[in-house]
């Protein structure tokens, strides 16, 4: 678990860091310089053994210092460079030309490591803590520098990444658990299954430099999810990727709400569901305080026992269909009833599955979760819009009003902010609107990457967005919001032109200021233009 | 063996100046222990009587000197025949461990360490010996 970092350690290991790093960048340097005379077949004893100590104390040292990529890379090439060092004396000829062509590009990719730090700005830029664990992505690709260029792109979407040089450096550590594999498509297929076996369930996306349908087929067959050519068109990558790891958690994870009467049935049912993945709550028939825990529980499924002692399961489901928040919950009924008639009947009565017990836990877990996650893809389809699965306007609106009143009743601060691409209209027009399409993604996914779980983030209209950060006051919002407009400025899309950047406008208030949640998100519309005739590119609060 | 008193006194013999820097933080401010830092194993023996540490965190591959005949050295001095000693280093085949431990350390402390969570790590191998 992390600790709480206190300021003081904080800003003294932001310090040491940079330290690290200007000495780094000099013995990369140095590093260089060596895989060049070895390359020039001019290499010394002294110049390697020189490589092998900065290696040495690199191997020590980077992950120390938040550059855990570049520490073992620097420990791999240690290992490979110690056998020429391992002569008699100094005596000893070293022949430059024993030493791979692959290991001097190896000590000079060195460099473009350093550039590839752990987790996105340990807290430094903003002190927002981002309650979205960051995902871990393994990059799987011969060449470094290729790979960094790969991770710095993508970095800006707010993923971890952690790299090899190929499959069989992989050490599983509890710190490391991959989401999502991006490995070069011949190293894949060369690997013969060993990535299905190392990363069982894993996505896997696959790049390459020649495309066919014959290789294609090749990647599918062995078990990658996706591939793309060379030249990378990074936003199209980035917004795969992004939907393959929603949707491998989707299938993952539920909320799944038991209600039977007996305790060691449901505690039983609890056990096999949350190691499974998923989040469970429990209660009786009481059809007093099951409308109370439903609404703070909010589950995706509920799993109901037919009969209670007195309380019949129909009629309770019957109960919660009373309330039209309820209408569309999938009630799955377990029961010991074989009749078919009577499963029916009782499934007339508002329930949509039957699970006849005894039921093996297996069985049980599977069909809670493709349960859930068919219950969380319909939720989309109706609340999310389809082209960023942000909220709707309509609903984004109401969940602002609910923030609003949050925050007259908790006395607390809250910000809102209106965004909108900067020359949208063009982007459609000059690069065409496939091309907007994924600008207008890239923002939706970056939004959702930089921004907490907790915030409300809804697509407005088309090019325009909306977003509630609960406590939060607007200072933080501010910083908070002009590193996503920094960032996405960045980002580089492409389109019917060629390359293109796109810039982002944001009006900001505070949210708590207004006496109606309306109000707020006008007042935060005048601020975006004011904005917009500022400028653009950035962010005004409301005055 | 238990150990009946609370860690407070460490001393760490490392060449590299950034991870002595670090370790400071790491063990200090962190972790509230007193930590006295050499930069040889010749300094640390001059240091250690004075300084009389709870336990001695040595970093393997040193010029010089290194981490196992540093602890050699310490070894022979009166007072220290029993002080637990930790190596620290980027080489942790378990063999590599097993001939550490051989030499008289109590564990064995894989680099990179993460500066948030090495002082628990000590206070462990403290608990443990």
């Amino acid at each position: 678990m992390p600790k709480p970092v206190s300021n003081e350690v904080s800003s003294k290991l932001e310090a040491l860091k940079q330290k690290f790093l200007d000495k780094a960048v000099v013995e990369c340097d140095a590093l260089d310089a060596i895989a060049q005379s070895i390359t020039d077949a001019e290499a010394c004893y002294e110049q390697l053994e020189q490589a092998y100590r900065i290696l040495h104390r690199l191997a020590g040292s980077a992950g120390t210092f938040g550059f855990s990529a570049l520490g073992e890379e620097a420990r791999r090439l240690e290992v490979q460079l110690k056998p020429f060092l391992d002569g008699d004396s100094q005596t000893s000829p070293v022949l430059p030309s024993d030493i791979s062509p692959e290991l001097s590009q190896r000590l000079s990719g060195l460099r473009g490591l350093l550039r590839l730090a752990d987790t996105a700005e340990p807290q430094t830029k903003s002190n927002f803590p981002t309650a979205r664990v960051e995902q871990l992505i393994l990059v799987v690709d011969p060449d470094p520098g290729r790979a960094t260029q790969l991770t710095s792109g993508l970095s800006l979407y707010g993923y971890r990444f952690s790299w090899l040089p190929s499959v069989k450096e992989w050490q599983q550590r509890p710190e490391n658990v991959p989401s999502a594999l991006i490995i070069r498509d011949d190293v894949f297929l060369a690997s013969g299954g060993e990535c299905a076996e190392l990363f069982p369930g894993l996505p896997i996306i696959c790049l390459g430099a020649a495309d066919s349908y014959p290789r294609r087929y090749a990647l599918a067959r062995e078990g990658a999810e996706a591939f793309f050519c060379d030249p990378l068109n990074l936003p199209l990558l980035a917004d795969h990727l992004e939907r393959l790891l929603t949707d491998h958690a989707d299938a993952e994870s539920g909320r799944v709400l038991i209600v039977d009467d007996d305790p060691e049935l449901r505690e039983h049912y609890r056990l096999v569901l949350t190691n499974g993945g998923l989040e469970v709550e429990t209660v009786t028939g009481d059809p007093a305080r099951l409308l109370s825990v439903l609404s703070a529980f909010r589950p995706d499924i509920v799993l109901m026992d037919v009969q209670m002692g007195e309380i019949a399961g129909p009629a309770l489901a019957r109960m919660l269909r009373f309330e039209p928040e309820w209408l569309s919950l999938p009630i799955v009924y377990l029961s010991a009833e074989q009749d078919r008639e009577i499963q029916l009947e009782a499934l007339a009565k508002g329930g949509d599955d039957f699970l006849t017990k005894p039921v093996s836990d297996s069985f049980l877990l599977r069909t809670a979760k493709i349960r859930c996650y068919r219950a969380k893809q319909l939720d989309k389809l109706v609340s999310r819009d389809s082209l960023t699965g942000l909220l709707k306007h309509s609903l984004v609106k109401t969940e602002i009003l609910k923030e609003h009143a949050r925050c007259q009743r908790l006395k607390h601060q809250s910000a809102v902010a209106m965004l909108d691409l900067d020359h949208f209209k063009q982007v459609n027009d000059n690069q065409g609107h496939r091309a907007g399409d994924l600008v207008i993604k890239g923002l939706a996914n970056l939004l959702r990457h930089r921004l907490r779980k907790t915030d409300i983030i809804g697509r407005y209209g088309g090019e325009e967005f909306i977003v509630a950060l609960p406590e939060c006051s607007l200072k933080r919002a501010v910083t908070v919001l002009e590193s996503v407009c920094e960032d996405f400025a960045k980002i580089t899309f492409e389109g019917n032109s060629g390359e293109f950047h796109v810039t982002l406008s944001v009006g900001l208030t505070t949210l708590s200021a207004y006496a109606s949640s309306e109000e707020a998100i006008e007042a935060a519309d005048q601020a975006l233009y004011g904005r917009k005739r500022a400028g653009r590119n950035g962010v005004t609060t409301a005055s | 063996m238990a150990q009946p008193d609370t860690l407070q006194r460490i001393l760490l013999v490392e060449d590299e100046e950034d991870i002595r820097a670090v370790a400071e933080v790491a063990l200090e401010t962190v972790g509230g222990f007193t930590l006295k830092t050499c930069a040889s194993g010749r300094d640390a023996i001059d240091a250690i009587d004075e300084f009389a540490p709870q336990l001695v965190i040595l970093d393997v591959m040193m010029p010089g000197m290194d981490g196992p005949e540093t602890l050699q050295a310490i070894r022979q001095l009166p007072n220290h025949e029993q002080t637990p000693a930790v190596f620290m280093t980027a080489k942790v085949q378990s063999d590599e461990v097993a001939s550490y431990l051989a030499e008289g350390a109590v564990a064995v402390i894989p680099k990179p360490f993460d500066p948030m969570t090495l002082s628990d790590r000590v206070r462990e191998i403290w608990q443990s010996c």
